[in-house]
């Protein structure tokens, strides 16, 4: 094994970078759709419940673990895990964290190309000419009636998005990730500050406004508080937040092995955790919705984001409303892509360097190696995902790598630190060199609240139903059985709301195979990954026993 | 914009921008590096 030395070079670059990795397109596209569309204000209630509960404790816990696994030269998840016990399965149950890091940097490298791409458009004015409505199919390459797609331009752009990743993750851990995270993070504040400040400031009787913004505003924080009796709005709350915390991935874990013994965990970890909630519930909530209610009124912002998902109001919608802003509409674009672009790249930097420290850790490859290798690799993936997209592979990647195993690896991390390396343990690895003072009721918290609400958004992911949960229970009580939705887990496995083979009657491939044959890489991923952790593993205990000495070295 | 949407509004967003500046100012004022070296 070779001797990983790398360390951040300031405390706020470490602060930054894990917020950055926190800090996704999910802050300015999906929370505030998810509130307006759950309550409104009062959906920040059981939000803010759930982040104590469940997204604090977490983030603590991914901290305290991966401080741990560092003191061993430890910096990927399996070597993290494998430190928190001395079952021999421990280090595999760390494959979920590297499988999520690659499958997930795979697909969000191609989303995080899109943003790229419309930050040129908006430089060259394309959407002047071409509305994105239209663009935005051609960009994909959707135009034609198939289940593949080979879209020359995407696929540039998603080529120079990986080549951009793989040269500042292979500059290391400071040069690299940490520079971009001291630039990039109050470069996208300042920006989205400078969208809000200009989008609230909208008038009814400026070019093309038909109402105030603060009707968007409105729409976003009017509190309905019936929501907070309905099990929906508090699964949609809990799910926002893990989600946006980028916790059960391992990222946090990996970014935090890189911080000395006696050095604080608690407080970069509430404070890198809060800044992505200032983001998300703050600037998040004030820029794309207000602005497209401004526009097009507020029936058509309700209409857009009635799925709980605003990405087609950021993607297909504002780019052609800023036009209305005469020479300010392409700085606007190139803001507001730019920003999002930002806080993509610094997501999926977070997803690379685990890899990369897996790499270098257990299979002794040298960085500028390990950074081409997870570059070829998560590539190669993606190209996968660009050229099926139509079929729906990009969706199965998203679902099982980037949500089903996210949650059930956040359960694995916060059963292995409660139960396994022991509250106690756990405690003093959390509070050791603490420079913020943790309450003691977080013991109980994290042992016997985080747990239950972890699984509890497990088991609704699993069993989600197609009409609002009142309706499924009604259902069941009348003896009508549990309606699955489709995008349900057990739905996803049933193929729920599908129909027909892997071949349609004329013999030509249906987007049905896409999904087995998806279903099928990612299952070899994950093989893949589970043999080179227990090859690796096997590497170390001969080397070990012809050494005399415990694998693993000591702290 | 109502009463209702003012009140949460401005609540939550004190409460976060309030919390995280305090917690960034501290993290600002012990600014040594993270690790061990």
């Amino acid at each position: 094994m070779t001797a990983n030395r790398e360390h951040w070079n300031t405390r706020v670059g470490l602060v930054l970078a894990v917020a950055g990795s926190a800090v996704g397109l999910g802050n300015f596209l999906r929370f505030p759709a998810e509130a307006a569309q759950n309550g409104g204000g009062a959906f920040l209630v059981p939000y803010l419940i759930s982040f104590l509960l469940m997204g604090l404790p977490l983030l603590w816990v991914e901290w305290a673990i991966g401080r741990h696994g560092g003191l061993y030269g430890l910096h990927s998840t399996p070597g993290i895990l494998d430190k928190l016990g001395p079952q021999r399965w421990l280090k595999y149950l760390g494959v979920f964290g590297l499988f999520i890091q690659l499958a997930v940097a795979a697909f969000y490298c191609y989303i995080e190309s899109w943003t790229l791409a419309y930050t040129w458009h908006s430089a060259v004015g394309t959407f002047r000419e071409t509305p994105p409505a239209e663009f935005f199919p051609w960009y994909l390459g959707l135009t034609e009636d198939s289940i593949t797609a080979f879209p020359v331009q995407a696929l540039g752009f998603f080529l120079v998005t990986v080549a951009l990743n793989v040269w500042i993750l292979s500059r290391g851990v400071a040069k690299g990730i940490e520079t971009v995270a001291k630039f990039g993070l109050p470069v996208l504040f300042l920006l989205a500050v400078a969208l809000a400040v200009r989008g609230l400031m909208l008038e009814p009787g400026d070019p093309g406004v038909v109402t105030s913004p603060l009707v968007g505003l409105d729409f976003v924080w009017r509190p309905d508080l019936s929501g907070l009796g309905n099990p929906t709005t508090w699964l949609a709350a809990a799910g926002q937040v893990f989600f946006t915390l980028s916790v059960g991935v391992g990222s946090i874990a990996c970014y935090a092995s890189y911080v000395g013994r006696n050095q604080d965990v608690a407080l970069n970890a509430a404070s890198a955790g809060w800044m992505n909630e200032l983001v998300e519930i703050v600037l998040g909530s004030a820029i794309m919705i207000p602005i497209a209610t401004a526009y097009l009124g507020l029936a058509a912002v309700e209409q857009a984001t009635s799925g709980g998902d605003g990405f087609a109001l950021g993607f297909l919608t504002l780019p052609t409303l800023f036009e209305n802003w005469g020479w300010l509409g392409p700085v606007a674009g190139i803001a507001w892509f730019g920003l999002l672009f930002l806080a993509g790249i610094t997501s999926s930097l977070s997803l690379g360097q685990p890899v990369i420290a897996f790499l270098e850790d257990e299979l002794a490859m040298e960085k500028r190696r390990a950074a081409l290798v997870f570059g070829t690799a998560a590539g190669a993936l993606g190209l996968f995902c660009v050229w099926l997209f139509p079929g729906g592979a990009f969706d199965e990647f998203n679902f099982w790598a980037g949500t089903f195993c996210l949650v059930l690896f956040g359960l694995v991390e916060v059963f292995a630190f409660s139960w396994i390396f022991g509250i106690e343990r756990g405690w003093e690895e959390l509070t050791r060199g603490a420079d913020l003072w943790v309450p003691r009721v977080f013991r109980f918290v994290v042992r016997w609240v985080t747990p239950p609400f972890l699984l509890v958004v497990f088991v609704a992911a699993l069993v989600k139903p197609a009409e609002g949960w009142g309706a499924a229970f009604a259902m069941v009580a009348a003896g009508e059985g549990w309606p699955l939705a489709a995008d349900s887990v057990l739905g996803k496995v049933f193929h729920v709301g599908t129909e027909g083979g892997w071949l349609d009657a004329a013999g030509d491939p249906t987007p049905r195979l896409v999904v087995d044959a998806t279903r099928a890489l990612l299952a070899a991923v994950f093989a893949t990954l589970t043999f080179l952790v227990w090859r690796s593993w096997r590497r170390k205990a001969r080397r070990a026993a012809a050494a005399d000495r415990p694998a693993g070295g000591s702290p | 914009v109502s009463a209702g949407a003012w009140i949460f509004l401005t609540l939550t967003w004190s409460v976060v921008a309030g919390v995280t500046a305090y917690l960034f100012a501290k993290v600002l004022r012990r600014p040594q590096p993270p690790s061990d070296g």
